[in-house]
C-alpha cells in the first residue's frame, strides 16, 4: 500500500467511525428521552 | 497514484473501507424526505396528541423503514441499475460497495426500524394489526414472481401489473381496517 492509499484508508476509515459513534450517541439521548417520556404517561 | 472518493481497492488488491456516505446513499435520502413530509402531515393531523419526543421517534422509525426498504431494493436490483445510465454509478453497481454489506444494512435498517417502533410506540389495535399482517402476507406472495423475475408467456408485465393492482387495493383495504378499528375501540367492542 502506498502512502497516499494508507492515507486514504485511514480517512476513510476514520469518517466511518466518527458516524457510527455520533449515531450510537444519538440513540442513547433518544432512548432515555423515551424511557423518561414513558415513565410519565 | 491519486485518490478520490470513487477509488475501491488499493493498487495491491486490498479493498478500501466504503463512504460513510456510500451507505446513506444507499436509503434513497430523497425519497425519504417525501416519507418524512406525509409521516409529519399524519401525526399533525391524527386526533389527540402524542408527545414530542415519540411523534420524532415515530417519525424517525418510519423514515429508517422507508430507507432499509430502499437499501434492500438497491441490493436486489443491482445488476439492473448497472444497466441504466441514470443508476449506474450508484455505489453497488459502481462498485464502491460490497452487496452482503447492503444485504446487511438494509435488514438491520429495518430491524431497527420495527424495534424502535415497538418499544417507543407500541402496538396497534387488534383489528388494523391482523389486517395489516394478511395484506402483508398476500403483498409478499405477489412480489416474490416480480422478485424472481418471472416472466409469463403472453404478457411479461403481468405479475408487475397484479402486484399493482393489488398495491392500490391494499390501501384501500387497510384504511377501511384502521377506520373499523377505531370505530369498535371507540364503541368498546374491542379493548
Amino acid at each position: 500500500m502506498t502512502p497516499e492509499e494508507q492515507a486514504e484508508f485511514e480517512r476513510r476509515r476514520k469518517a466511518r467511525n466518527y458516524v457510527v459513534a455520533g449515531t450510537l450517541l444519538f440513540f442513547v439521548v433518544l432512548f432515555y428521552a423515551i424511557t423518561i417520556v414513558r415513565m410519565g404517561d | 497514484m491519486s485518490m478520490d472518493a470513487t477509488t475501491t481497492s488499493t493498487a495491491s488488491g486490498t479493498p478500501m473501507p466504503t463512504e460513510w456516505r456510500d451507505f446513506f446513499t444507499l436509503t434513497k435520502p430523497r425519497v425519504m424526505t417525501l416519507v418524512i413530509f406525509t409521516a409529519i402531515c399524519g401525526v399533525l393531523a391524527a386526533p389527540g396528541s402524542i408527545h414530542p419526543v415519540l411523534g420524532f421517534t415515530a417519525i424517525l422509525a418510519i423514515s429508517m423503514g422507508a430507507g432499509g426498504s430502499a437499501v434492500l431494493n438497491m441490493w436486489w436490483e443491482a445488476d439492473i441499475d448497472a444497466g441504466m445510465k441514470r443508476t449506474m454509478n450508484r455505489p453497488l453497481p459502481g462498485g464502491r460497495m460490497r452487496r452482503e454489506d447492503a444485504r446487511d444494512f438494509g435488514i438491520f435498517l429495518s430491524a431497527v426500524s420495527v424495534a424502535l417502533m415497538g418499544v417507543a410506540i407500541g402496538g396497534t389495535g387488534w383489528i388494523y394489526g391482523m389486517t395489516a399482517v394478511t395484506l402483508s402476507a398476500l403483498f409478499i406472495l405477489l412480489a416474490w414472481p416480480v422478485g424472481q423475475r418471472m416472466r409469463s408467456e403472453d404478457d411479461k408485465m403481468l405479475p408487475e401489473k397484479k402486484l399493482f393492482k393489488f398495491s392500490i387495493y391494499y390501501l384501500f383495504a387497510l384504511f377501511a381496517a384502521l377506520v373499523l378499528d377505531r370505530v369498535a375501540a371507540y364503541q368498546g367492542w374491542i379493548a
